[in-house]
């Protein structure tokens, strides 16, 4: 398993800067109380059909300011990758 | 006081000769877009109040944008409304933020000086970021975000090479990295 990498945003594909913008989340917008949060079976399309939502809808932003959703996102996406 | 109807912010067609077609679609139109506008509003603004006004100058200014033209389908024009809407809104942000930050240079950040831009864009969150942007390019932005699809992928499903959907992205991603940057910094 590759090393993590020290803080950096710059990597070709940008890929570097979302995972810091999903720590950023994190760190700073826990929401225990889960309020506003998107249902699970949106959390799934988001992950697995993305085209089955219409992601210019600002409802959709919430992902980024809710630790809670930005970590179900993670781990959905892991379950994805190991499919 | 009653909410005002849609079709009372094309009062503003009133007060020069226009095309027929236009005030007519106009009218279609702002009642079409109404609740978008109200809702943006609020997210953005965080008061609905300001939603007439500001439809009434995003109308004005699309009556003006068709004045010359033959007559357009509804869709353009609702198409061109919203554009012209979300522009006020992010104009009415700038002029709003302008005046936060008047006399507050106590609670700003002296380590990192005080430049208009700069110290204004650490106190703005990401999510606030992405409202301002256009809603195909917060749309890709929430597709690497949420999903980690790549540029390549995002690219592929809009019909547009990587590199065009790279350059439309590249100043909100700019604002991104700068956001971010300046939250390490300040710890």
């Amino acid at each position: 398993m590759k090393r993590r990498q020290k803080p950096s945003m710059d990597n070709e594909d940008d890929a570097l800067l979302f995972e810091r913008m999903r720590e950023y989340v994190i760190d700073h917008h826990p929401n225990p109380g889960r309020v506003g949060c998107l249902d699970q079976e949106t959390l799934k399309k988001f992950v697995f059909s993305p085209e089955e939502l219409d992601l210019t809808d600002v409802r959709y932003l919430h992902v980024m300011k809710c630790a809670e959703c930005t970590r179900e996102l993670g781990k959905l996406r892991r379950i994805r990758d190991q499919q | 006081m009653a909410s005002p109807a849609p079709s009372d912010f094309c009062w503003v067609l009133n007060s020069a000769p226009r095309q027929t077609w236009i005030s007519r679609i106009l009218q279609t139109a702002a009642e079409a877009y109404w609740q978008d506008a109200r809702r943006i509003v609020a997210a953005r603004l965080g008061d609905e109040s300001l939603a007439p006004e500001i439809l009434e100058a995003a109308v004005r200014k699309t009556a003006d944008h068709f004045s010359n033209s033959p007559p357009a389908k509804t869709e353009e024009v609702v198409a061109r409304l919203g554009q012209f809407f979300r522009s006020e809104v992010r104009r009415k942000a700038r002029k709003y933020k302008r005046l936060v930050f008047a006399g507050s240079a106590i609670n700003l950040d002296r380590s990192i000086g005080y430049s208009g831009t700069i110290s204004v864009e650490s106190k703005i969150d990401l999510d606030t970021m992405l409202y301002d942007t256009e809603p195909e390019i917060r749309a890709a932005l929430l597709s690497r975000y949420g999903n980690g699809e790549s540029w390549r992928n995002i690219a592929k499903r809009l019909g547009i090479t990587e590199d065009a959907i790279r350059k439309r992205c590249h100043r909100v991603l700019g604002r991104l990295r700068r956001r971010i940057a300046s939250s390490h910094s300040s710890k």
